[in-house]
């Protein structure tokens, strides 16, 4: 009997051994991509020999929970699921970094290759890349040609944001308690959303290649001189994540800048057949320029107290790049892959309903090859929230020009570069 | 069978100990030993996942000399005393007036005035920033409607952004207070009341002198708690505002939002924030502690 207990007990030991080797434990903030993991589990699996655990982190607990974790050396995940905006845990400084450097990896790779290098760019801090991009988020414009058109506006034929904006005062002529009945295009006093994608067409860099900040540069403040005249024509509407799709609907917006997560928002505005809308590149800032830019995104990465990062990475590179795979992503999310090698597929060519008729992938996929390039790097997010972010809204206020606000935010952000240097 | 009693009298002794035992595990793990960890690292240099090395108190130094510390700390203070200010007088004064309504009605009234305490401060935050939207939102809405000027850009103005702090946190916060002080007005002797009358004491002097006096705790408790709420403020204005917690012009940027931008910016200066930390908890004590001497905590006048 006594035998028996033994032998049963090493067996567990054995077994829990075995099982806890091949246990890969993921973590992911964002639902939609969740689900998508949950179904190719099994494949997965089966593919790498591998349990996949994965488990849903909230988006504000996320780094606190991975920094903890990391310390403490227990119950760290082997693949982060992390958002590419505001995202932290990146450091030029592999040493600071939360995540191993991909380089080793992704410069062998043929499945990497494809990926655009406009979105690598976002997970590209000093010299080395970091993560793996889940999706390329190009963003359109979406409108409502019945408005726009009623007011004499094609916006078809409309090429710059000059344009539009002189266009737009058209259409908000109409009143009530003297506001627009209809406004051109949601906005906000922060660099988050609309701003935040037109500026990527500018050209105009939040830090150069040595990671400095660049808020004085003269290509940002005429951009930022530009974005203030325009909020004054008065054709701009402050917007909320639970208010925007009622918005669309009732006619109030009239158009918004639209990465492919974005798009299903026109949805029930589209459905609803009082509105013919319809989609286009992003008019240019300049003639010549960058007619997309970016707006959100995750990306893969692996934490450094990882065991076996090599086959981690085989395995992410499955995750997100698998080909056939990643049209079935398109096809229940609308999110773009990074992938330019699929690009040619039929599935990306369909005509889209919600634009009557018009090849809505097909635009994506063509803007998508021709991202912008940004430079992030440590102090990117920083410097655009917490050193510009509130400098912005007292501009719009009236409470600071331009210059000075540009000036005290270049002096706030510098202090953080020099403040990062000394360490 | 001396070992039998020996024994029953060890598990008498040990089973208040098990009672607690839930309670002081949790309150150990997440609260002792947070304490003290916190503690151990303000005098250390950690960042990131790096814990660092022991830096004196080079941290609190800093701190001390760091002009946004001294900005964020008088946000703060300015909106406690703003907040303190208008919630317990008011919350005394609606508790008074529910002393008095008829009872059917009673029950109802706190239960509405209470509803709020019990939203979410990030649904709460959410839902005011729809309200004060600049465009479509119901409050320059509803002063359109009464010809009065309607674009008001409430949330990006730095001009209104402890106004706004205040005004929600009065409209969350108010209920509770009054619930709290309804029930202490509950509990004063009613003889008390029939002697003012008996003595002729005016209405004003029986407020003063019967019903305030004998509130003390009641309102020693709301003055603390409120005192240490607002001090910790956090989650109202990092949802209420843009630019996460900072609002226009770090006009929101309370002493809680700073140390979470220490902690949790590219940065991840845990060190320094932990010191922070510290020094926001000795003003919460030393608030704590002077409003007690003021108020004489648990001391009603009776004598």
């Amino acid at each position: 009997m006594k035998k028996i207990v033994l032998l049963f007990i090493a067996f567990l030991i054995v077994y829990e051994v075995n099982a806890a080797g091949k246990k890969v434990l993921m973590w992911s903030f964002a639902a939609n991509n969740i689900a998508e993991w949950q179904e190719r589990k099994a494949d997965i699996e089966k593919k790498f020999n591998i349990e996949l655990v994965i488990e849903q982190v909230a988006e504000q607990a996320f780094v606190q929970k991975l920094q903890a974790v990391m310390m403490d050396g227990k119950g760290v995940p082997d693949i982060i699921e992390w958002k590419i905006e505001q995202n932290q845990i990146l450091n030029a400084d592999p040493k600071k970094c939360f995540v191993y450097p991909l380089d080793k990896y992704v410069s062998k790779s043929n499945v990497f290759k494809n990926v655009v290098a406009g979105r690598v760019s976002w997970v590209k801090y000093g010299k080395s890349i970091y993560g793996l991009p889940h999706d390329v988020h190009p963003v359109v414009l979406i409108y409502n040609d019945t408005l726009w058109k009623s007011v004499g506006v094609d916006l078809a034929k409309i090429e710059t944001w000059d344009d539009f904006f002189t266009a737009a005062q058209k259409l908000s002529v109409e009143k009530k308690d003297g506001k627009p009945l209809h406004y051109a295009l949601p906005w906000s006093a922060t660099m988050n959303d609309t701003m935040f994608m037109i500026w990527q067409q500018t050209g105009a860099q939040i830090l150069d290649k040595t990671g400095k900040p660049t808020l004085n540069t003269p290509q940002f403040k005429e951009f930022v001189t530009k974005w203030i005249e325009w909020y004054k024509t008065g054709t701009v509407c402050a917007w909320d994540w639970g208010n925007f799709a009622a918005l669309l609907k009732n006619g109030t917006l009239a158009a918004y800048a639209s990465p492919d997560w974005w798009v299903p928002q026109v949805n029930e505005a589209a459905s609803s057949g009082q509105y013919q809308f319809k989609v286009k590149s992003l008019p240019y800032y300049k003639k010549g320029g960058p007619q997309t830019a970016s707006w959100g995104g995750t990306f893969l990465a692996i934490p450094k107290t990882a065991k076996n990062p090599d086959q981690i990475y085989k395995i992410m590179e499955y995750m997100q790049y698998d080909s056939s795979a990643i049209k079935v992503r398109y096809q229940k999310t609308e999110m773009l892959p990074p992938f330019a090698s699929v690009w040619d597929d039929p599935l990306f060519k369909k005509e889209d309903k919600r634009f009557g008729g018009q090849k809505l992938g097909e635009l994506q996929t063509t803007l998508a090859k021709k991202m912008p390039d940004v430079i992030t790097g440590d102090l990117f997010w920083d410097v655009i929230f917490r050193d510009f972010g509130p400098n912005l809204s007292e501009i719009v206020s009236g409470k600071m020009t331009i210059e000075q606000a540009l000036k005290v935010s270049q002096a706030a952000a510098e202090k953080r570069y020099k403040d990062a240097a000394k360490k | 069978m001396l070992f039998l009693k020996t024994r029953k009298n060890s598990i008498e002794f040990l089973t208040p100990f098990f009672y607690i035992a839930p309670f002081l595990s949790l309150l150990i793990i997440f609260n002792i030993y947070v304490f003290f960890s916190g503690a151990l690292s303000s005098f250390t240099d950690a960042e990131g996942i790096n814990p660092g090395s022991f830096i004196g108190f080079e941290n609190y130094q800093e701190a001390l000399t760091n002009f946004d510390f001294w900005k964020s700390l008088s946000t703060t203070i300015i909106y406690t005393v703003l907040s303190i200010a208008l919630q317990i007088p008011f919350a005394f004064v609606l508790a008074y007036i529910l002393n008095m309504v008829p009872k059917i009605f009673k029950g109802y009234l706190r239960a509405s005035f209470f509803v709020p305490v019990l939203i979410n401060g990030v649904v709460i935050a959410l839902m005011f920033r729809m309200l004060f939207n600049k465009d479509v939102g119901l409050i320059n809405w509803f002063l359109g409607l009464l010809r009065l000027p309607n674009k008001i850009d409430w949330v990006n103005d730095s001009n209104y952004t402890i106004i706004l702090m205040v005004f929600v946190s009065f409209w969350q916060w108010t209920g509770f207070h009054m619930v709290y002080l309804l029930a202490s007005l509950q509990t004063i002797d009613n003889s008390l009341y029939e002697a003012a009358k008996v003595e002729g004491a005016s209405q004003l002097r029986v407020l003063f002198q019967i019903t305030m006096p004998m509130m003390k705790p009641a309102l020693t408790f709301c003055f603390i708690t409120s005192a240490i709420g607002c001090l910790k403020l956090f989650d109202l204005p990092f949802m209420l505002f843009p630019n996460a917690g900072y609002g226009p012009g770090y006009s929101a940027r309370t002493t809680v939002a700073y140390i979470y931008e220490q902690a949790f910016s590219q940065q991840f200066r845990f060190g320094y924030a932990s010191a922070v930390g510290w020094l926001l908890f000795f003003i919460i004590l030393i608030v704590s502690i002077f409003q007690l001497k003021v108020l004489k905590a648990g001391e009603s006048d009776e004598n």
